[in-house]
């Protein structure tokens, strides 16, 4: 059926196709705005070990009990038999804005599948938005290993 | 990621549907599927505790992380004991996603009349994504050919 305009609101036909986020102001006038802009999360493995990278995501701020207490996030690791990082892998994946108000890291396990040690990092890291990262921002969570000083630990940025 | 306009609301805006995941942020398990493990008695003079264990979880230290007793598979064998006879063979399925690690002590040879431990063989283990994949067939075998003079072998085939 064919939509008519009403009152003196003006909407065109190549508009209404548009998907984009709007509100009509007192004067009938369409202000787009566009959608924040998602952000880019980077997992970066410098270190020889495959790592459970142990990644978290909640579309809520919420503290890192609640966080941690969830699922870890695998979504990236589709297609992968298990959501880890090869030795010197990294993985990039978009989350839109909406969908990230949290994320964490807690404790991920360096592993060497052939000789069967390594270990596990004691750091945990939550980040939350607006706080520490903004809609648009790359998040970088980057691993890094020592096994003859037993170190094994995960560095956040955001830039 | 699939973004679409799932639909129009007035004022010229839309609702953003996004891939469905859960609440808790995961979106579901990336590894589905299975391995099989076929164990065979190759010794026709002794019984066999194969010793089988497997674990979804990341590895770094064999004996607390693998070879504990919540990973230690049974239910085959005679009566479900988990015991080979003489001879005998048996398979087991396992998720792929809880067999990232799958290995034997070495398995354990018996005297049928006692139960006393003749010999002991050689432990083995294999990781996923880097010795076999999910679908694989891992297969053991148990040989035992006198009083601790026993072999143990792995093999990893592809159906």
């Amino acid at each position: 059926m064919r939509e008519r305009p009403s009152g003196n609101r003006v909407v065109g036909r190549g508009l209404r196709a548009v998907c984009l986020t709007g509100v009509v102001s007192v004067s009938g006038c369409i202000l787009f705005s566009p959608p924040p802009e998602p952000v880019t999360v980077r997992l970066v493995n410098n270190s020889g070990f495959v790592v459970d990278a142990n990644v978290y995501v909640r579309a809520a701020v919420v503290d890192a009990g609640t966080l941690f207490g969830g699922a870890i996030y695998t979504a990236w690791a589709t297609g992968r038999p298990f959501p880890t990082l090869r030795p010197g892998q990294s993985v990039e994946f978009v989350l839109s804005c909406e969908q990230i108000e949290t994320i964490g890291v807690a404790e991920p396990v360096f592993s060497d599948l052939l000789t069967f040690t390594g270990g596990r990092s004691p750091d945990r890291i939550v980040l939350t938005r607006p706080a520490d990262f903004a809609c648009g921002a790359t998040i970088v969570f980057t691993y890094s290993a020592d096994p003859n000083v037993d170190l094994y630990q995960v560095v956040s940025s955001v830039e | 990621m699939a973004v679409w306009c799932a639909a129009m609301i007035p004022l010229g805006g839309c609702i953003f549907a996004f891939r469905d995941f859960d609440d808790d942020g995961s979106d579901g398990e990336p590894n589905s599927g299975k391995i099989l493990v076929r164990m065979i008695n190759a010794s026709l003079s002794f019984g066999v505790d194969p010793e089988l264990y497997a674990t979804g979880q990341a590895v770094t230290n064999l004996n607390t992380d693998l070879f504990v007793d919540a990973n230690k598979k049974g239910g085959f064998g005679d009566y479900g004991t988990g015991l080979l006879d003489p001879g005998q063979d048996a398979q087991i399925e396992i998720d792929c996603g809880a067999a990232r690690v799958v290995g034997t002590r070495g398995g354990r040879f018996l005297k049928r009349s006692t139960g006393e431990v003749v010999a002991t063989g050689q432990q083995r283990v294999v990781s996923q994504e880097l010795q076999f994949d999910c679908g694989d067939v891992i297969t053991i075998t148990y040989e035992g050919k006198g009083p601790n003079e026993a072999t143990t072998a792995i093999a990893v085939s592809r159906p």
